[in-house]
């Protein structure tokens, strides 16, 4: 047996010239096969790991330092060879306790650090693009098992996950020359290795320490763009100072809690330039199909798109949908006598439905993301004032389009922001009333039809409609609140000028007030409602079509116009009796249908359109809105149902109220799309005086 | 030679892929957990595993040891992709029968030395 010794290590060892790597791998490569002898002494094994261990750090064989390294090794080949030549006889000795296990993490923690996020000259740039995205993923999985881990300290798994997103990031980054990046990595990935190793205990400074480190490397992630065309990002202030904490929780980690940053640093996306940005999500199948419970690695293999091509495509297909409209109501196709090109339309029909479908499901990703961000905004909030909180989530896999996920960022921060400050009492204050001392804060997202509803639910104080009527005279949105309905005072909360946008910027860091944001919603068709129960909380509802692209619409004429109304919130239509309208004093227009009264609204009179229909029996009455804000519209015809493409309407016409959109009919005319919701509004705002006046008349 | 590669992340598997091809190995098939790469180590084929220690669900020690817990997988080397090793890692790594291990980062040059000691020694025993 022509085995290797140890005196082969030795031998190689001897050979070692200093700055001689190849000879320095030899020995190594030596080492490494005497420990994999399980013939040998076990102690003699572990003398020559650890001689492997030093020889594997070539950080410690730089310049000078290679002789102290040298040294050591040479110290465990010493034992290793002991161990060896004594044999069996010393058997039950304590394993010697060689040096500190500590020495090679002090040794590469002084090196010069950089000051800037550079990229090498040969960077394989596709690949970087890649590691972003993948990077991005697995901080996203950090931080919700941080957060997991905050209720559930001992939980193994999610101390890996977030030990094997900075241990990822650190190898991965250091093979793409993202040195920077590599290095806070490794003090990431050391404390959470001493976490693992139930060395340090996930208490005290250590879970807030790596949720700054999630935040700065995701920081540093954001900046790579940057430093890839050729700028040289500085790093974020904490780096130095937090890499230090990292690797000495126990000395710098309370100094470092001290300084606390603000909850501003969540949301980092903004400044991110969008260049090469990735999909985050691809998420293949139907929109229905439910992602798997478990986020785990599918083993459907994945492609990852650019979002950009993805949202051209399925406008292509928006486009198309449309194009075979015109084509099926061509007079020629529609009309065909010939029975073989009616069969030919209607399979290419089938098949462009299938394709819309299927287009649509490509952009579906699950509204996980955006709340992932939100448990992070509670715990936050509600450290710095003082309250406790549990934050239930439901529903997070309901998967709606991408470019809502992103809209809906905003409006959520505010709904938690709004319950975790004013709606959540102090704990002293809710045992006083009878409640547990720690509140709840729930978020439900599901899907119901075509639209998908995200509700906020905290067992708070609830609104407080003195507090909210004071403030709305106070800044002048209204003169007196008396004839006010609860909800009607709830919703001054999303009035110009209610919400100052200072006080938003602190958490969404940006300067959006809640108006801007339920503009956004509405320019998307979503609508928000509030319920609130003094002393029991409240719970603000969100609504969102599915998807945007394309809106099943019911086409309408009024005189010589013709608009198209989102068929979802068309309730019901019909043509009603002369006697069921009355004119109600105070109250304008009233029609009496299947029992009840609904305020009469005449389209053609809010949108000026002449030669219309004015006696209402020649008409149709559609009753649109839900809740007490039903409204019974009033147009001269229904011309069909029909998908359309909604289009903004386009900077040199802007915003018009009471409508979000055009698009093109079937005809190639340009049809207009009613916000049915704005038109009812404007119509209650004009009030009572518009309607005493006109009944007067 | 064909060789499997296992990483949970796909921009380490193109790293090792594209080091492997540059050294003279093209033929390589790729898993991104260790369930999938013993499924596709059972279709055969397979003379060389390089794999990732740290990895959702299976962890690269426990797929080391499934594999040399099967019939047709006592012999195929096994070397470990790390970033870490101390006499902890090491012993765990012999232990649960890897030939051997290379760490973060490496060039195309030091896998391909790493790969050739590991044959040799296989040749050697």
């Amino acid at each position: 047996m022509s085995q290797l010794t140890i005196d082969d290590a030795i031998a190689a060892f001897v050979a070692c010239e200093p700055g001689d790597e190849a000879a320095r791998r030899r020995l190594r490569e030596r080492c490494w096969v005497l420990v994999s002898n399980k013939q040998l002494d076990a102690q003699a094994r572990t003398a020559l790991a650890d001689a492997v261990a030093v020889l594997d750090e070539p950080a410690r064989f730089k310049g000078e330092l290679e002789a102290a390294a040298m040294e050591e090794v040479r110290r465990h080949l010493e034992i290793a060879v002991d161990r060896v030549e004594c044999g069996a006889s010393a058997m039950s000795e304590p394993e010697p306790t060689a040096a500190p296990a500590a020495a090679p993490v002090a040794a590469a923690a002084p090196a010069e650090a950089p000051a800037t996020l550079t990229i090498p000259a040969d960077a394989d740039r596709a690949l970087i693009e890649d590691f972003l995205a993948e990077a991005r993923e697995y901080l996203e999985t950090a931080e919700a098992a941080l957060l997991q881990l905050e209720s559930n300290p001992g939980d193994a798994e999610a101390i890996n996950d977030v030990f094997r997103a900075f241990h990822t990031i650190k190898g991965t980054s250091s093979f793409l020359g993202l040195e920077a990046v590599a290095g806070f990595a490794h003090h990431a990935e050391d404390m959470l290795d001493r976490v693992r190793g139930a060395e340090l205990a996930f208490a005290g400074v250590v879970p807030d320490l790596a949720l700054r480190a999630v935040d700065v490397l995701k920081v540093l992630i954001a900046a790579v763009p940057a430093a890839l065309a050729g700028g040289a990002p500085a790093l974020p202030a904490e780096y130095a100072a937090l890499g230090l904490a990292l690797s000495n929780p126990e000395q710098h980690g309370a100094a470092a809690a001290a300084v606390r940053p603000e909850v501003a640093a969540i949301e980092e996306a903004p400044s991110v330039p969008i260049i090469g940005r990735t999909a985050e999500h691809v998420v293949p199948g139907a929109p229905s199909a439910g992602a798997a419970a478990h986020a785990a690695p599918t083993a459907d293999p994945l492609v990852k798109v650019r979002t950009d091509k993805l949202d051209r495509l399925v406008e292509m297909v928006g486009e198309l949908v449309i194009a075979e409209a015109i084509l099926m109501q061509d007079a020629v196709v529609r009309d065909a006598a010939n029975h073989g090109l009616a069969q030919k339309v209607r399979h290419a029909d089938k098949i462009v439905r299938e394709l819309q479908d299927l287009s649509l499901g490509l952009r579906m990703v699950p509204l996980k993301g955006a709340i992932t961000k939100l448990q992070r905004v509670v715990r936050d909030l509600a450290a710095r004032s003082g309250k406790q909180i549990a934050f239930e989530v439901s529903g997070e896999e309901t998967e709606v389009d991408r470019t809502l996920v992103d809209l809906l960022a905003d409006p959520l921060l505010h709904m938690v922001r709004n319950a975790v400050d004013h709606g959540i009492e102090p704990p002293s204050e809710r045992l006083k009333a009878g409640k547990p001392a720690m509140g709840t804060v729930r978020l439900e997202a599901m899907q119901a039809g075509d639209r998908v509803l995200v509700k906020l639910h905290d067992d708070g104080r609830g609104l407080q409609r003195e507090k909210i009527l004071r403030k709305a005279i106070e800044k002048g949105i209204i003169q007196s609140g008396d004839t006010m309905s609860d909800a009607e005072v709830f919703e001054l909360i999303w009035a110009p000028g209610f919400s100052t946008a200072e006080a938003v910027t602190e958490v969404s860091g940006r300067g959006v007030g809640m108006d801007v944001v339920r503009r956004n919603l509405t320019a998307m068709r979503g609508r928000t409602v509030i319920a609130s129960t003094p002393g029991q909380g409240s719970t603000f509802t969100i609504e969102l079509p599915l998807t945007l692209a394309i809106t099943d619409g019911m086409l309408v004429r009024v005189g010589a116009e013709r608009f198209i109304v989102p068929t979802a919130r068309i309730q019901r239509c019909f043509r009603p009796e002369p006697s069921a309208v009355h004119t109600v004093q105070g109250r304008g227009e009233m029609v009496h249908t299947g029992g009840e009264v609904l305020p009469l609204f005449r389209l053609h009179r809010a949108l000026r359109v002449v030669g219309a229909q004015e006696a209402i029996t020649d008409g149709i009455l559609m009753v649109v809105g839900d809740g007490d804000r039903r409204v019974a519209i009033l147009v001269d015809e229904l011309l069909g149902q029909q998908q359309v493409v909604a289009k903004p309407l386009g900077e040199a016409v802007g915003r018009v109220r009471g409508l979000t959109g055009g698009a093109i009919l079937g005809d190639g005319r340009v049809g207009l799309i009613l916000d049915v919701d704005e038109l009812v509004e404007a119509h209650r705002s004009r009030g009572t005086g518009a309607e005493t006046a006109e009944a007067a008349a | 030679m064909r060789f499997l590669v296992v990483d949970d992340s796909a921009t380490m598997r193109r790293i090792i892929v594209n080091s492997l091809d540059r050294v003279g190995y093209p033929d390589v098939v790729e898993a991104d957990d260790g369930q999938t790469a013993l499924a596709k180590f059972a279709e055969g084929g397979i003379s060389f595993i390089i794999t990732d220690w740290n990895m959702p669900n299976m962890s690269g020690l426990d797929f080391a040891r499934a594999v040399r817990a099967r019939a047709d997988g006592a012999a195929v080397p096994i070397l470990m992709v790390t970033t870490r090793s101390a006499r902890e890692d090491i012993l765990a790594a012999v232990d649960a029968g890897v030939n051997n291990y290379v760490l973060k980062p490496f060039t195309p040059p030091v896998l391909k030395e790493k790969i050739d000691a590991v044959l040799s020694v296989g040749a050697a025993a």
